[in-house]
């Protein structure tokens, strides 16, 4: 009796276990269709070439969807989603310049208020008309709710007034000369008021409706999501019949995959993978450049030992930023001595590039912490680095610490987890020296430069404190003049990087590898577009 | 045996409250969810508005208090991040989890069930020696090395299971053989060891001077009295494969529970580690229950 008991369970239990595996998964949105995250079996990469079998994309990325909801997310993978599902009023070229996608006429009436119109051939998914009221229900909702993590970028929109179902003025509480920017951003697609209306936003955010070129057919979390093509989209279809991607953390995994045909481009590959890359015959590394700029926010608070201007400029010459990018990023960076990236609206060009983006000078380093008080050196500062954070963030935080010991600081290094750098970013409670790399969604520098011109905003972090800066800033926030606001923010940047509340490092690269199946050119907003990803041939 | 059953479970209910509370206390001593939600320039303004929208600015004896109030109604909050039922993330992450597990267990219990009775029954032959180094060696090779070596070697060089990702049988092998390695190299040590024990008791001697084959006194009398220590450390397992298989779950991109788990503790994402750690202590709990249930059934005379 108690033998065949014995027997049954651990029959129950072989049974049960291979029956969890073998069973139906469990989807967050509605499953239909292959079994697209299967891996890489042999052959299982797509064939773009093929005429008569489907078309599929596999994407393999570091970093899975973080939620479905268009608008409570200020993160990269899950933005790159919903740009394919989704229409924003305007958005970025591959230059970052920004073109009309929806919008056919727009005007500024005054300061602040634009009239735009919008085709009349948009339509949702589900069918539904693209209409006014859906811009209006995006925009405020984005604008009003305060629980939403960008809600801080549109909360300078007062309202959306509806004219008729395609036409519409946007009030603003300022002048915006950054609106159609950050119409362009995420958080900007547009969704179905009516449909919302219906079935309510928890259930929407569970299969959002879009009006895109492609729609989501599933989201597995940490395994997979699929986008298939919108057969009702407005514009040209995607070329792809499927888009799969595919999250995969570990690096060296992604890089395994793409070798074995799993996936057709991989993101975020480190330096040390790209050898095996670059050696196989059926794949290559691209890299673009991005708008993320590793920098050292230095406090510059009275009392602090940074607080002296010539200590702050001597930990920019002691580092060497373009042996940094060379050596460690192997390329995969660009010495510079701005917030702000390249190629985004109001950037500083004379700041950036190895000549003048790197000062590396050790021996004037040396004399200036003589005049600062430390002639045989012995200058304390703490310097706090995350790990895993960005691209060989630890690995550069060591080598820049041995650069400033090298000319006579006293370095207290402390390489802590991301998720503890953002506690000690977000609390405000960092030393003299901490290191991050800080990016730009809305590709305007009127955001990035909000540490110099906003005091409040810096308040506790690096309490810079300059009076022109933060009137040139508040100037150019409001400025409708874009060339003379273009100019306001350059000339913010170059007191800046005197006054150094931040030492800019690198702007750093996007890394990808990519099959020789597949012809792909990265954007500096990291974003794919479907139509620009073909097949090589 | 049915009261102590009863009481059993109902120890369960008490133990799970306290652990919410360790963990809830834990999660929100160190840090601030908001700190990886909002963007590195929001505002103390901003970051005060979005804690309070999240309920975040309550103190935590009323954050606990709902969360318990909630939870008794099967409401486990909803994740900050995912902005979808914490429970429901969870509950969508466990076969993946079942399945690794329960397939590595198996794995194990086939390789290391032999391995250890041979281990036993040739003392000290060059045979048992190398059983002990290949043990040794298992438990002494990180189990992230072991993953990347198994991909590069079986998937990547000779393509014969996929990389990596959770599908068909297939996909399930190589973590399976990553996780059932640490596991198999743990257990072998201590089959070999108990039968070793066992096989020096009288009764063995008896069994065998009544002529019995070799083969039957091993099997029918050694074995079954080995048994009991086995269930022990294979309990013990359980938890482990289900809630720690991190490593293995990240290489091989298997979108378990321990994965899930600990994305949401880097992201201060409170309601799902809650209810991931809930569902790993449930688990937990369910195999020590079933461990006691194994032992009565394998030796008549453990009684509670």
């Amino acid at each position: 009796m108690k033998k065949r008991m014995l027997a049954w369970i651990l029959a129950s239990l072989t049974i049960l276990s291979l029956l969890a595996g073998c069973g139906g998964k469990d989807t967050s949105t509605p499953s239909n269709g292959s079994d697209p995250a299967s891996g890489s079996t042999p052959n299982a990469a797509s064939d773009p070439s093929g005429s008569e079998e489907p078309k599929v994309l596999k994407i393999g990325i570091s970093a899975d969807l973080m939620t479905l909801d268009p608008q409570a997310h200020a993160h990269n993978s899950t933005d790159n989603m919903f740009q394919m599902i989704g229409v924003r009023l305007f958005r970025r070229a591959n230059d970052m310049s920004l073109v009309p996608t929806i919008v056919t006429e727009y005007e500024i009436v005054d300061d602040t208020t634009w009239k735009m119109t919008i085709r009349d051939d948009v339509v949702f998914s589900n069918g539904d008309p693209l209409t006014a009221a859906d811009v209006k229900f995006t925009l405020e909702r984005e604008a009003t709710d305060a629980s939403l993590v960008e809600n801080n970028f549109w909360k300078g929109i007062k309202d959306v007034e509806v004219i008729d179902d395609h036409n519409f003025y946007i009030h603003t509480f300022d002048a915006k000369p950054d609106l159609l920017s950050l119409l362009a951003k995420s958080g900007g697609d547009i969704m179905p008021s009516k449909y919302i209306e219906e079935v309510g936003m928890d259930e929407y955010i569970k299969d959002p409706i879009m009006a895109g070129q492609y729609k989501l057919k599933e989201w597995i979390p940490n395994d997979h999501f699929t986008l298939i093509r919108n057969d009702l989209y407005y514009g040209d279809a995607g070329i792809w019949d499927e888009i799969v991607f595919r999250p995969i953390p570990e690096s060296s995994t992604r890089v395994s995959e793409l070798l074995t045909g799993g996936v057709d481009i991989i993101d975020n590959v480190p330096p040390n993978e790209w050898e095996r890359i670059n050696t196989s015959e059926n794949d290559h590394m691209v890299t673009g450049d991005t708008s993320r700029i590793l920098l050292l926010n230095i406090r510059c608070t009275e009392g602090s030992v940074t607080a002296d201007p010539k200590v702050r400029e001597a930990i920019e010459l002691a580092i060497d930023k373009e042996q940094i990018c060379d050596e460690l990023l192997q390329g995969a960076g660009t010495p510079t001595r701005t917030r702000v990236g390249s190629g985004v609206t109001g950037f500083n060009w004379d700041l950036f590039g190895p000549e003048k983006g790197n000062l590396y000078n050790p021996e004037r380093a040396k004399e200036l912490l003589a005049e600062a008080g430390y002639p045989n050196g012995g200058c304390p500062v703490t310097y706090t680095a995350g790990r895993g954070r960005s691209l060989m963030d630890s690995e550069i935080a060591q080598m820049c610490a041995a650069m400033l010991t090298a000319v006579g600081f006293d370095v207290n290094l402390q390489i802590v987890d991301g998720s503890v750098l953002s506690d000690i970013w977000s609390s405000k409670t960092n030393e003299e020296i901490i290191q991050i790399a800080l990016s730009d969604s809305q590709y305007d520098a009127a955001y990035p430069l909000i540490h110099y011109g906003d005091f409040n905003r810096v308040a506790g972090l690096t309490d810079y404190d300059n009076k022109e800066c933060q009137a040139l800033y508040e100037s150019a926030l409001v400025n409708m003049d874009l060339e003379e606001r273009a100019k306001q923010m350059e000339e913010i940047q170059a007191i800046a990087a005197e006054d150094r509340p931040h030492v800019c490092i690198a702007q750093q690269k996007a890394l990808f590898g990519v099959s020789n199946k597949i012809q792909f050119s990265p954007r500096m907003d990291d974003f794919y577009i479907p139509n620009e990803i073909t097949p090589a041939d | 045996m049915v009261k102590y059953l009863v009481r059993r479970i109902l120890q369960i209910i008490p133990v799970l409250i306290i652990i919410s509370l360790i963990v809830f206390l834990l999660v929100n001593v160190t840090g601030d969810p908001t700190s990886t939600m909002l963007p590195p320039t929001a505002s103390d303004e901003e970051r005060d508005m979005l804690r309070e929208a999240l309920g975040l600015n309550e103190p935590l004896t009323t954050q606990y208090r709902i969360f318990i109030s909630n939870a008794l109604h099967g409401d486990f909050g909803t994740s900050y991040r995912y902005r979808l039922p914490a429970a429901e993330l969870a509950v969508q992450r466990i076969p993946a989890s079942v399945q690794l597990a329960g397939v590595s267990l198996l794995f194990s219990i086939l390789i290391a069930i032999p391995l250890g009775i041979l281990g036993a029954q040739f003392k000290n032959s060059p045979f048992d020696l190398i059983i002990s180094g290949i043990s040794a060696l298992g438990r002494a090779m990180p189990g992230f090395w072991v993953a990347i070596m198994l991909i590069l070697l079986l998937a990547v060089r000779h393509p014969v299971f996929p990389v990596s990702g959770r599908g068909t049988i297939m996909n399930l092998v190589l973590p399976a053989i990553t996780l059932s390695f640490g596991t198999a190299s743990t257990i072998i040590p201590l089959i070999r060891s108990s039968m070793l024990d066992i096989m020096h008791q009288d009764y063995i001697r008896t069994a065998h001077s009544k002529g019995l084959k070799e083969r039957v006194v091993i099997c029918k009398h050694a074995f079954k009295n080995a048994l009991v220590p086995v269930v022990t450390i294979v309990a013990l397992q359980i938890p482990g494969l289900i809630g720690g298989a991190l490593i293995t779950e990240t290489v091989f991109a298997w979108p378990g529970l321990g994965q899930l788990l600990v994305q949401s503790i880097t992201n201060r994402d409170m309601c799902v580690v809650q209810v991931c750690i809930f569902f790993i202590a449930l688990i937990t709990l369910v195999a020590n229950l079933i461990a006691d249930i194994v032992y009565c059934l394998i030796d008549p005379r453990i009684k509670y």
